[in-house]
């Protein structure tokens, strides 16, 4: 079962030349999966379309069984959403940001809000300006999570975030998947997010998806090998996704690991690689690195 | 019906917070009313930060993104404005018209207007002309883009009112006897009118920034 489903997806923007174009994309249910691109690659237009902000040249996405344009507040009201431009007021209390969101959701439980506020520590009196970044993030995620959403969509969570305050948001996620069965579909540029909680992931470079699946399953197909130049023959080079040579050897990404462990042996050393090492390695390969 | 009144009440927080601001200018326009130039000249300053100064503070704030998760229709978004800005039309004139009342009836002024029900029309009318062509023009383009356009309308407006007035200082007597009662449906079908163009504008914009 699929929370969000992108069919022939293509945006076009004309000034900036950029494409985002997903022929097929899927969100499992009830997982946490990461959305990791470069600047630019075109996570937040990715978002952006899935909430009916932008609207796609060709292609549908459905969200939780709905179309995403023509079903949209219906979509919207299952959704908890944490933008990276949150958009609420500055100059208005949290207490006042509340009273304005918390109406339109027959959902909202303000029992649960509560909890979240005491939790992240957030006084009601405060304005939202004078909050710190992370408490800006906090407040929107108790907002998000507080009409008991099926689906959480978020836009670089963690972005800016000293790393104590990346573990509580990080923290939160994992316990509301646990607790009420919550979708997390996140974008991160902050792939050791993704190595701590994410159970999918889907790369997007230059607003193409590169590769999408279980996290676990293509670390466990990829392996990081590093070893003396010599080993790199016509034979075995092709075998690698990327190539960094120095003057003391070679350190490359391989999507077939026992073809390349048959050739090179014991003479190299084998890593399983990060969500980074992944991510660096196919898009170096893209651009022709 | 709800997702609007929300969205009216998420308006009124709005304007709450530039309350400040708008205050000191109501008050003006309120106790000016004996000198029916001051308090039109103030109406209409008042009438432009009510319509553009909230949706400027909320793209300052990108509001877009706040609007663009809730769940609503644009159709709606558009509703709540216009029943704002209706609201405003009525409100503000009639302060104009009970509050030089008032005066008048206090302090008898023999060259100032009469503060009647037809200059509280006029101001009605030429409001509802303001508003009609600067809301869709802010709902499409936002306010950052539409600010000079905006502004010209305003400065317009103004020019237009100071030069009539120049011409003939009780020129909205005047109107308000020529028009009459219908002033009032007459200010509706332009809201109207500019609402019918506003609705598909709003739809059809996407939030790029």
């Amino acid at each position: 079962m699929y929370v969000i489903e992108i069919s022939g997806l293509k945006k076009r923007f004309e000034k900036g030349g950029f494409c985002l174009d997903l022929p097929e994309m899927r969100v499992p249910e009830g997982y946490i999966t990461g959305f990791i691109g470069e600047n630019g690659a075109g996570k937040t237009t990715t978002l952006k379309l899935m909430m009916d902000m932008l609207y796609p040249d060709e292609g549908t996405i459905r969200i939780l069984g709905l179309d995403a344009h023509l079903q949209g507040p219906q979509v919207r009201a299952q959704i908890g959403y944490v933008g990276s431009t949150p958009g609420y007021l500055a100059h208005a209390t949290l207490e006042t940001l509340k009273r304005m969101h918390a109406p339109f959701y027959p959902n909202w439980d303000e029992a649960l809000y509560r909890r979240f506020c005491d939790r992240f520590s957030l006084d009601g009196k405060k304005k939202y300006k004078d909050l710190s970044t992370g408490k800006q993030k906090q407040f929107s995620i108790c907002i998000a999570l507080s009409h008991h959403p099926k689906l959480l969509l978020m836009d670089e969570p963690t972005a800016n975030l000293d790393p104590l305050a990346r573990q509580e948001i990080l923290d939160i996620l994992t316990e509301e998947l646990q607790r009420e069965g919550v979708s997390v579909f996140f974008s991160t540029h902050i792939t050791s997010d993704l190595d701590k909680i994410a159970d999918y992931v889907q790369f997007l470079h230059h607003g193409r998806l590169l590769i999408a699946g279980e996290k676990d399953r293509i670390c466990e197909g990829n392996r990081v090998v590093k070893g003396p130049l010599h080993l790199l023959t016509p034979e075995t080079e092709p075998l690698f996704v990327n190539l960094r040579r120095s003057e003391f050897g070679f350190t490359g990404l391989t999507g077939c690991p026992d073809e390349v462990f048959s050739l090179l042996g014991d003479e190299a050393v084998y890593e399983k690689p990060t969500v980074e090492d992944i991510f660096l390695g196919y898009t170096q390969a893209e651009r022709g690195h | 019906m709800e997702n609007v009144k929300n969205l009216v009440r998420m308006e009124g927080y709005k304007l709450l917070c530039i309350r400040k601001a708008l205050f000191g200018y109501l008050a003006l326009m309120v106790f000016s009313a004996f000198a029916i130039q001051s308090a039109g000249f103030f109406f209409f300053i008042l009438l432009y930060l009510l319509t553009y100064t909230p949706t400027a503070y909320d793209e300052q704030s990108k509001g877009e993104y706040h609007i663009g998760m809730l769940p609503v229709e644009r159709v709606q978004v558009v509703q709540a404005k216009y029943l704002v800005s209706l609201a405003e039309l009525v409100v503000l004139p009639l302060l104009i018209g009970l509050s030089g009342g008032l005066v008048n009836c206090l302090i008898e002024i023999p060259e100032n207007y009469q503060i009647s029900f037809g200059v509280v029309l006029s101001l009605f009318f030429g409001g509802a002309m303001f508003v009609g062509v600067v809301m869709p023009c802010l709902l499409w383009l936002g306010s950052i883009r539409a600010r000079y356009l905006v502004m010209t309308i305003y400065l317009l407006s103004f020019a237009g009112m100071g030069a009539i007035s120049y011409l003939d200082n009780q020129w909205m007597n005047h109107i308000a006897q020529a028009g009459g009662i219908w002033l009032i449906p007459s200010g509706l079908a332009v809201l109207l009118f500019s609402y019918a163009v506003a609705v598909p504008l709003y739809r059809r914009r996407q939030f790029t920034s």
